[in-house]
Formats: structure tokens, sequence, C-alpha cells
């Protein structure tokens, strides 16, 4: 009877006990509790300018284009040093509606160049008329030979003063270099020359026009009404990489007292909207249309070096 | 018989004890879970970076930069001469010209002069080769870096200009990356600051491992 009375009373002792255990296991603290994150120093909101990157322009006005912005916080930290592996820093940022903020991106910037055409002229024959049988003077395929009432025609095939060579192209027949024993049969270079500086050795506005039409595609003209002096622009397109930084560099000033100084540059991208006011009229250069930017430092320890240590006990 | 008659004293006492426990564990309240925050230094590893700067002296060049007339290219070797033949360029940097410390710039220069003194700066490369870390270490790790001096005396400004064109100037900066080979990976550690000459200025650089027990490593400075 006794033992059954003991064997009951252990047995409930035994459950009175581990309800108790199931209730101090639920006050173990779980990772997600241990260590919030607990702010060492905000900055508050703080405005800063974009500042244009060179280059971030572009002939087309919905291109999104990239601005940096430059940001420069200090603040002293008073810790020892073991914390400051576990400082972390946040750069907040509140951009306007137009504006992203991004930390890298890869952007086509758009601009314009002059174009140019080398001119060269021919030092060397430009027309024989002689009875057959007769030799074409060389180099090869600078003449065409035609029979014409028993006499033979030998023609240069080329405009022989002004001959215009566009940029990347080579001349259609000869070089700058005579051929052997032919002194003369060679092409000499006036040099390069602008649509305006075509027009200054005495062509009109509609021969250069029509000259440089027919070596570049895609260019653009100044209008004849805008008058002197004439542009003929291409557009020239760059891939171009830009990225954001940011930098710590932290200064000790006493065993437990350090400076720091977090600065770098974000990267901001808003549309492309405000004309330039240097660019053509008939070509408007686009540059990044934004405003200014707010952005905050919060400086916090995250994964303390810290270890909660459970103290099990029951009081009575 | 004695067994007999303990037994026969032990069950009531027993009993006795287990009444008085369940009226104890009635009462039990739970202490406070107290949680008590210590500095845990087995949970992460500390890795001292061993420094070794070396000092150079940054000089800017007052001589000829280019010039038409060959005579005045001198040395020779310092200058680049045009296709045509009738222009040289001085082919040394203009700004920050870097010498070892002590060293005559005209004479490391191979004879160009003159040199103006603009200040000196320490270089750091320290290699550190930590075997067998596989790469959850280094997705745990942190590397912090801070100047300091021995004393607490206050540190000069660092932002001395050395290259007015390209606005380049001798503040702190460092860089750092991490190369993984056969056995582990290697930490490559770069920094540049000034050199003082009134005041010595150090840098520290702990590579943590955050709950991470460090793998064998060893260091050089030389590459």
């Amino acid at each position: 009877m006794k033992i059954n009375q003991m064997s009951f009373k252990q047995d409930k002792n035994e459950v009175g006990l581990n309800n108790k255990a199931v209730q101090v296991a639920n006050l173990i603290p779980t990772p997600n509790n241990i260590s919030p994150a607990t702010y060492l120093y905000d900055s508050d909101w703080v405005d800063v300018l974009p500042v244009d990157i060179d280059g971030a322009t572009s002939q087309v006005e919905s291109y999104e284009l990239p601005q940096k912005v430059p940001f420069e916080f200090s603040f002293n930290l008073e810790v020892p040093e073991v914390y400051l592996p576990f400082v972390n820093v946040a750069i907040l940022v509140q951009p306007s509606t137009d504006q992203k903020v991004i930390g890298s991106g890869q952007f086509v910037f758009s601009s314009l160049r002059e174009v140019t055409l080398t001119l060269y002229r021919w030092r060397g024959i430009t027309q024989i008329i002689t009875i057959p049988p007769s030799t074409i003077p060389p180099p090869t395929g600078c003449y065409t030979k035609t029979l014409i009432r028993g006499f033979d025609y030998i023609n240069f095939n080329h405009q022989a003063v002004h001959f215009p060579v566009p940029e990347g192209s080579t001349l259609p027949c000869g070089s700058t270099t005579p051929p052997p024993g032919w002194p003369d049969q060679r092409w000499e270079s006036e040099g390069s020359t602008t649509f305006q500086g075509y027009m200054n050795i005495g062509y009109t506005y509609t021969q250069a026009k029509a000259l440089f039409t027919k070596y570049y595609p895609e260019i653009f003209i100044t209008p004849e009404s805008h008058g002197i002096p004439y542009k003929c622009y291409q557009r020239v397109n760059t891939d171009t990489v830009v990225s954001g930084d940011e930098k710590i560099k932290i200064t000790k000033t006493d065993d437990k007292n350090f400076q720091f100084s977090v600065y770098g540059n974000l990267m901001l991208v808003s549309p492309a909207k405000t004309e330039t006011t240097w660019s053509d009229p008939d070509f408007p250069t686009y540059k990044p249309d934004s405003t200014a930017l707010s952005t905050r430092l919060k400086v916090f320890f995250k994964e303390h070096p810290v270890n909660f240590i459970q103290t099990k006990a029951y009081n009575e | 018989m004695k067994t007999f008659d303990n037994t026969k004293y032990k069950i009531p006492q027993l009993l006795n004890d287990v009444t008085a426990n369940e009226s104890t564990i009635a009462f039990l309240k739970l202490s406070k879970i107290k949680n008590t925050a210590t500095n845990n230094f087995e949970k992460f590893n500390v890795s001292t970076l061993v420094h070794a700067p070396v000092i150079y002296d940054l000089y800017k060049f007052l001589g000829v930069t280019y010039t038409n007339n060959e005579a005045g290219a001198v040395p020779p070797e310092v200058y680049e001469e045009n296709e045509a033949g009738n222009a040289w360029t001085f082919i040394l940097p203009v700004y920050g010209y870097r010498v070892p410390q002590g060293v005559d710039p005209v004479v490391f220069s191979g004879g160009a002069t003159p040199w103006q003194f603009i200040t000196s700066i320490n270089i750091i490369r320290t290699r550190v080769n930590y075997l067998n870390l596989p790469d959850s270490y280094i997705k745990k790790s942190k590397i912090v870096s801070y100047l300091y001096t021995d004393d607490n005396t206050p540190i000069p400004s660092l932002n001395i200009l050395i290259d007015p064109l390209s606005e380049i100037y001798t503040d702190f900066s460092y860089f750092y990356r991490w190369l993984k080979v056969n056995d582990g990976y290697v930490l490559d550690f770069y920094a540049f600051f000034p050199y003082f000459t009134t005041v010595e200025v150090k840098l520290k650089t702990n590579v943590y491992f955050l709950d991470k027990d460090l793998g064998n490593e060893n260091q050089s400075n030389v590459f």
C-alpha cells in the first residue's frame, strides 16, 4: 500500500519537475532574440548633392544616366577594440520618385564627334593619249584604257585633287609610296578636313553634304540656314561600367576610442532630361536631371561577441 | 534480519521524502533567467597581421618635361623622342615620383634633375597563408584596420597632395584580396599612408573569423 502510494507520488513529482523544465526551456533565448542590433550612432538625414560623371551624357532623351553622390560621415566610438569587427555601418538613402540608387551598372553613353575626311592629291599622270600598243603605268587599278578612233586613251580613275578618304578607309589604288622607277606615281596627303574645311576649299553646302552623307551613315549635318561654321557629327556610343564605393577609415585615439570616417560614393541613376546649354540646338546633349539626395548613416553592433549563460536554477 | 529491518525502515522514509519533495516542487518558483553577457573569445578567432612598412620618398620633378632641343633632354633615357625626331617628352612621373627612403632621386632616376621633396609614405604589402581554410571561413571573416600611435599622440592630417593634376592625395587607403589556393586561402593586404618624422603612425590589422577556429597560418611581407 505504502509502496504504491510512494510510486504514485514519485510519478507525480516527476511530471511536476518536467513541467517546470518545459517552462525553463521556453525561456531559453533563441538566436533571433539573443543579440538585437544595438545602435551606436545615427547621423540623421543629410542632403548630399550628385556630381556629374565625366562622359555621362547622351543625345538620347530617355536614357538613364548615372551620377555619383559623394558622402562622408565621421563619428567617434567608445568601444573596446575587440568589439570592432562587430561594428557595422549602413548607409541609408531616400531617393525621390525619379531617382534610383544602385551599386553598379553598365551604361551606354552617347556623344557627338565631328567627322573628318582626309584629302589626297595625285602627283602622277592623269591622262595619256597614245597609239597602240601602249603601256598602262603603275600602280595597278589606277587607270582605265579606252580605244577611240585608233588612239588609246589612258585615264586616271579618280579625282586627282582633293580626293576624299573617310576615316578607316584606304586609298582606292596606289599609295603615298611610289612604285619602283615611277617616283611621281603616288598620292600626297592634303591633311584631314572637316565639313566646313571641305567647303572652304571651294565646294558648296550641297556638294559637301552629298559627299559626307555618301561616306558616313547616320551623320548629322547642321542645316544650311544655321550658317558658318557648319558641322558634321557622328554619334559615338560608349559602354561604361560605373560603380559606387564605400570606405571606412579608423583611427585609434586612445585605448577605447576609435574615430571612424565612412566615405565614398553612392551611385544615382536618373532619367536624362536636362538639355545642356552648350549643345548644338539640333543635336541636344542630355545630362542626368537629379536633385539632392538624402542619406543617413547608422552604426550598430551585429553578432556581438557575447555568450549568453543560462542560469538554470530554482529558487524556493 | 537486518536487511529486512532496513527495508522496513527505508520505505516509510522514502515515502516521507517523496511527499516532502512534492510539496517542495509545488513551492518552487522559477528564478528569472539571467542572461549574462561575457566576451566569448572562444567563439571567434583573431589573426593579427604583422606589417613591415617600406618607406618611400615622393618627389616632384622641376626639370624639363618637353623640349624641341635634343640637348635639353638629359639624360636621354628618361625622355621619349617623337616619331618625327624633333621633340622629347619626359617619361617618369612628374608628380609623386617614388624613391626608396634615403636614396637620391637624381641617382635613382638615372640623372634627371632637379627634384623637389613632397613627403614620405609607408607602403605595406602583407601576405598571409591560411592553410586548410574552407570557404565557410572566408564568408564569416572580417578585416579591421586602424591607424594609431603608441602614446595616443594625435595623428597629423594624412591628406597631403601629391599630384594636383590627377588630384591624388596620400590619405590612408587599403585594399585586400583573398586568393584561393589548393590548400586554403591566401590573404594579400595592401595599405598606403604618409610617413611622418615627427610622430610614428602605425597600422594595426586584425583578421577575424567569426564563430570559427583559425586554421594554420603563416605570414610574410615578401610577394
